[in-house]
């Protein structure tokens, strides 16, 4: 994980989303900028505290499995957290392949879901929005 | 010791349970138990008729203003029923289906991309021919149609608001067979094209009913209380008149609504639960649950489609109804497309360099009944099983192969299957893909449209409520929503539930 000490929460399942969402969203330039990541553990955090405990049921397990099998399907005993990043992006990619597929599917619909709103990566993305008919007066975006 | 209000004191008002200290006794002519496509429109109906109406809704009030505010994942949390996270337990090779809902002031009015189609006919002649629903015309529904249309201000998407990504895939339908896409309509006003009706529009131009039906009918004096979770139905010692509703408001107070009429409009993936714990329940309570089981395919184009930037839904083909499927054009925010892209870190990203080169074409099924909502004792959610039918089944494949084949015809260089683990396909891997042997359940399915789990009939012995929407062995609860209609409709629901809604009101008297 980039800036671990920085970066590390006190609540163990956001540093697994961190280094999850670390993983996915690396780019050969490197890992995404730590306060984005930070800013997607929160707004997940919220989002999670916020829906109710059953989706937040099916997300915990759905990071447990992930994390859990992944170390494993490339045979390391050590924590996901402490694998490399190239480690991390071969075991979700391996996991995604075993019946519990879905675990990492749902993980990289939430995730990317929050993602792909902030500001910043939505501008990267080319993601703004320019509306088809004239707004109505003194509207604005 | 509880508050009592009298009907005048909090006439036209939305009352914000959960601001409330201490509980809250009411009474009215009509308790109305949801103020989705349902409860609204009966709230209208019955409050503009002189009746003092009170409806409960379990969410929270949140206006226009607010949603439209709202990034979509803080739509999902606020306003959609667990984040959005609703799915059913699969029963044989069936997939799992993500079944959305509203839970807010408007109900799933408010997460809809605001299509609207009017019951087709060959649907009514089913409940004619197979339900015995003789009543149930075109003629007779026409006023009803005709009212909820004016209230929410139906109109056709002009051609004009698709978005690139919608006229691309028209292109390639044109090619392939030779029809032209059909515009849709909605219930909108001067849309700008955002593409985001179901998450809220920043402009509050979709006139979902917590703009177009429920301020009209707190003109005429119907109270609204959000917050207010319905326990149950509370009966008299025979079991035939329902005398109140009581429930929790907020997480620490009660309430109880006092009234002679009850309309239960909670949806059909709680009503059978309410009625259950009510003791209300009979044989065909929760059953026939019909979802339009639907799947998101989705083609990548060399260049830009921006399929957000137009009309989120603007139309569709009829063309295929006579296979039991009909494709809608949709749009779903950038980061749930990425999700299908493969790979993760570099190869994940570059791929989601190219989200507005995607365009989604939305593929529903017309359903026979596989589904159950299973009342859970003591826990508010319901378990719903669905068995996806076999002819729903056989057609999965074909479907994917037909959209993905208008969509290369239409110049996308790459299909995207929604099936779990299944990479890109060009058009040389779609036609070497053995898609036939993909079991249902590898399919990503989602559904915005349960219906039936209250079916309506001629008989006890064959429904849930008759053919006014009475419950069966009640003399004065009503069902008036989505869970009476009692086939699957092919189309997107939301008119013909209003128009439901607005029938059976019309009728309690």
């Amino acid at each position: 994980m980039a800036d671990p000490d920085d970066a590390r929460s006190s609540i163990p399942w956001h540093n697994d989303v961190y280094a999850v969402a670390e993983a996915l969203f690396a780019t050969h330039a490197g890992p995404p900028p730590a306060d984005r990541l930070r800013w997607l553990v929160d707004d997940v955090d919220h989002f999670l505290m916020t829906v109710g405990g059953r989706s937040r049921l099916v997300i915990r397990a759905a990071l447990t499995t992930v994390t859990t099998l992944g170390p494993l399907t490339i045979g390391s005993l050590r924590p996901f957290t402490r694998l490399s990043l190239t480690q991390r992006q071969q075991a979700l990619s391996r996991v995604e392949h075993t019946p519990a597929g879905i675990t990492v599917f749902a993980l990289k619909t939430l995730l990317s879901f929050h993602w792909f709103e902030h500001p910043d990566v939505a501008h990267e993305h080319h993601l703004t929005r320019r509306p088809r008919a004239p707004l109505p007066h003194g509207v604005g975006l | 010791m509880n508050a009592v209000h009298t009907k005048s004191s909090i006439a036209g008002t939305i009352i914000r349970g959960a601001d409330r200290h201490g509980d809250l006794t009411l009474s009215a002519d009509v308790v109305i138990i949801g103020t989705g496509a349902g409860g609204a429109i009966a709230a209208r109906v019955l409050a503009e008729r002189g009746l003092s109406v009170i409806a409960l809704e379990e969410g929270p009030h949140i206006t226009a203003k607010e949603h439209g505010a709202m990034r979509p994942t803080q739509s999902l949390r606020n306003v959609w029923r667990d984040g959005g996270m609703t799915f059913t337990a699969p029963i044989g090779d069936s997939p799992v289906v993500n079944v959305t809902m509203g839970k807010v002031v408007g109900g799933s009015s408010m997460v809809t991309g605001g299509v609207c189609f009017r019951t087709p006919p060959e649907v009514l002649h089913r409940w004619r021919s197979e339900r015995g629903l003789a009543m149930f015309t075109e003629r007779e529904l026409d006023p009803h149609y005709a009212a909820v249309e004016r209230w929410t201000n139906v109109s056709e998407v002009p051609t004009h608001m698709r978005s690139t990504a919608v006229t691309r895939f028209g292109e390639g339908l044109e090619r392939r067979h030779s029809v032209s896409l059909q515009p849709l309509h909605r219930n909108t006003r001067d849309c700008v094209g955002e593409g985001r009706c179901n998450f809220g529009c920043p402009h509050q131009n979709k006139l979902s009913v917590d703009l177009s039906v429920i301020p009209p009918a707190l003109k005429s004096g119907a109270t609204v209380v959000a917050d207010a979770h319905v326990e149950r139905i509370v009966m008299n010692g025979n079991g035939t008149r329902a005398t109140s509703v009581v429930g929790r408001l907020g997480t620490r107070h009660r309430f109880t609504v006092h009234a002679p009429r009850v309309v239960v409009a909670a949806g059909a993936w709680h009503d059978p639960v309410l009625l259950s714990r009510s003791g209300l329940a009979t044989r065909h309570l929760g059953r026939h649950m019909t979802l339009h089981p639907s799947l998101r395919m989705m083609a990548r184009f060399k260049d830009p489609v921006r399929g957000w930037d137009g009309a989120l839904q603007s139309a569709y083909t009829p063309h295929f109804m006579g296979e039991g499927l009909t494709l809608v054009s949709l749009f779903i925010p950038p980061g749930p497309i990425a999700s299908v892209l493969p790979g993760f870190g570099p190869d994940f990203m570059r791929r989601a360099g190219e989200l507005q080169n995607i365009a989604i074409m939305g593929c529903l099924f017309h359903d026979e009944g596989g589904g159950r909502v299973w009342s859970v004792p003591g826990a508010r959610e319901p378990i719903v099983t669905y068995q996806m039918d076999k002819g729903t089944r056989s057609r999965l494949a074909a479907t994917v192969r037909k959209v993905a084949d208008i969509f290369f015809a239409a110049g996308a260089v790459e299909a995207f299957a929604p099936i779990l683990q299944a990479a890109p396909m060009t058009p040389d891997a779609l036609h070497a893909f053995n898609l036939e042997k993909i079991p249902a359940r590898r399919y990503e399915a989602s559904s915005q449209h349960p219906l039936g789990t209250c079916r309506m009939g001629n008989t006890p012995a064959e429904s849930v409520v008759d053919p006014n929407g009475r419950l069966w062995g009640t003399d004065n609860v009503w069902v008036a929503d989505g869970s009476i209609v009692p086939t699957s409709l092919g189309v997107n629901p939301q008119v013909t539930v209003m128009a439901m809604a607005h029938r059976v009101a019309s009728h309690i008297r």
